[in-house]
């Protein structure tokens, strides 16, 4: 009986195994077809006439990705500026401060927000938000409402990863801060946040990731207008809203030029992962 | 693991089952809207028929049947010269109708009053009878074959065109219109009239003093018309071939009207 069991455990085993190596497998698929199917954009273009051009017209042949890249990098740190120092005050003030009933609720909260799609966050920034911003910075959608979404969005994530990082630091650090007889607000600035400012800069780079990435609550606020932003309020496109936007209309080289958009935005998530991978490595040592 | 392929064989038989009796449209999202309501009428009369439809725009609908990734493609335009080795059935005229906030007092535009705003001539609704206020102009994202056909109605290139939003299907447009007061953009006819009964704050806009209603569009002298087209190729499968049927017949006129298109016929 016991043996037939293990078999079971056995077969589960290698079971989960090969679903997780085929797991890991099909990112490379993703990104060989990305190369595959983007590529040749590379080659057929040269980077000057891309990455610096700003003119992005597919039906009269002109690529320049100039301002969706200036977007997308724009919104994403202005969204992580909103976000990030709130969240991290949230987490201080739920781990330190707060009272049990509220730290509960602010914690279900928390959750119900993650869990809400991308798609209702736009729906409601577009019926809501807009409306409210388009009489005083017409024409209301732009770089600033679009933030101010996103921001919404990835406060809970850096919220999550926050409270997780201070759940590590150990209770005696900061009795024996206590006695010292140090105040809350040197504990805060001179410990917690000296000794593990590298842990929360990952939590800031896990933020930035999820805005570069999001698209379709972007879409309905950014006005997608292709140009370089010339206030806070101007309508921007950012890469991920120019492959919505045109992917299923796209046809022949328009088609390989936004793949080539989805090549760039996972280069630029790469680079990210890479900064925090290295930062946590030399924080191990 | 015995029971996992159990499970897995009679999903595999139930999909296999369910292939023959699908039929699956790809394409405008003027047009999907109403063959959505088409379909679920058909599939009343039809139980055992499952009609899937999905948007994506006229071109996604034409790449998918050339590609034999769908059974019927839905276009908003006519077929283009390169495409007519295309079967295409006609199933409603629509037009393209220039929107306003309901609060906006312009009732009507001139062609060349729309192509200056279009391209940031006029950029003020005090220019055209109304209070001091800057136009917000909302134009539609590259490809769309709604937006193809308001470029050849104003004879301008997409470059020449100065947009302050750019939207993507005709709910969002509706929406940001809905939303903002002093915008203007242009969606399908039978789009806007749907969320106007439905209380939308929208208004249709007379183009050169042709309003933009069921009669006008009849009598084919309201300027900007469009055919809505089902495409496909070669030999259509049974329920395939009977939906296109359908598409005709009284339970189809219903829906067309609920959409405030109008029938070919």
């Amino acid at each position: 009986m016991s043996l037939a069991h293990n078999k079971t455990e056995d077969y589960l085993f290698k079971g989960l195994l090969l679903v997780g190596l085929l797991f890991s497998l099909s990112i490379f698929v993703v990104l060989f077809f990305l190369i595959r199917s983007g590529g040749h954009f590379f080659i057929s273009t040269s980077i000057s006439e891309t990455l610096f051009f700003d003119q992005w017209f597919p039906s009269e042949q002109l690529f320049g990705l100039a301002p969706m890249i200036t977007g997308s990098l724009l919104v994403s740190a202005l969204s992580l500026a909103l976000a990030g120092p709130f969240s991290l005050i949230l987490a201080f003030f739920y781990f330190y401060i707060c009272p049990l009933k509220l730290k509960s609720a602010l914690n279900i909260f928390m959750d119900i927000f993650l869990s809400i799609p991308s798609v209702v966050f736009g729906l409601w920034g577009l019926v809501v938000v807009v409306p409210l911003l388009a009489p005083l910075f017409p024409p209301g959608q732009g770089l600033f409402t679009a933030s101010i979404i996103l921001a919404m969005m990835i406060l809970p994530i850096g919220f999550k990863t926050f409270v997780a990082t201070l759940q590590t630091i150990p209770n005696e650090c900061l009795l024996a801060a206590k006695s010292c007889n140090l105040s809350e607000w040197s504990v805060f600035k001179d410990i917690i946040f000296k000794s593990y400012k590298r842990k929360f800069f990952v939590g800031f780079l896990l933020q930035v990731t999820r805005a570069i990435g999001e698209t379709m609550a972007v879409l309905m606020v950014c006005g997608n207008i292709i140009q370089y932003p010339d206030s806070l309020f101007a309508p921007i496109r950012t890469l991920t809203t120019n492959i919505a936007l045109e992917m299923s209309y796209a046809t022949d080289f328009h088609r390989t030029s936004l793949f080539f958009c989805g090549l760039l935005l996972i280069g630029f998530i790469f680079i990210l992962l890479l900064i925090s991978r290295t930062d946590e490595m030399k924080y191990e040592k | 693991m015995k029971y996992l392929l159990i499970l897995a064989l009679i999903t595999f038989t139930q999909h296999s089952y369910a292939k023959k009796n699908q039929v699956l449209l790809t394409g405008s999202s003027t047009v999907a809207p109403i063959m959505l309501d088409i379909a679920s009428e058909f599939e009343k009369l039809n139980p055992n028929s499952i009609i899937e439809v999905q948007t994506g725009g006229s071109t996604r609908g034409i790449i998918d049947i050339k590609r034999g990734l769908s059974q019927i493609g839905m276009i908003s335009r006519a077929l283009k010269p390169n495409e007519n080795y295309l079967k295409h059935k006609t199933i409603a005229i629509d037009g393209l109708g220039v929107i306003l906030h309901s609060a906006n007092k312009v009732t009507k535009l001139t062609k060349q009053q729309i192509k200056d705003i279009y391209t940031r001539e006029i950029t003020n609704w005090k220019d055209l009878g109304w209070i001091d206020k800057p136009i917000t102009v909302v134009h539609k994202a590259e490809g769309r074959s709604t937006l193809e056909l308001f470029l050849s109605y104003l004879g301008l290139k997409n470059s020449q065109i100065k947009p302050h939003l750019i939207i993507g299907d005709n709910e969002q447009g509706i929406k940001t219109v809905t939303g903002n007061p002093y915008t203007i953009g242009y969606v399908s006819i039978g789009a806007a009239n749907y969320n106007i009964k439905n209380k939308a704050p929208l208004k249709l806009v007379a183009l050169d003093g042709v309003k933009a209603n069921r009669a006008n569009i009849i009598n084919k002298s309201y300027p900007i018309l469009r055919s809505l087209n089902l495409i496909y190729t070669g030999n259509l499968a049974e329920p395939s071939r009977k939906l296109l049927a359908f598409t005709a017949g009284p339970e189809a006129l219903k829906v067309l009207e609920r959409h405030y298109v109008i029938s070919p016929q």
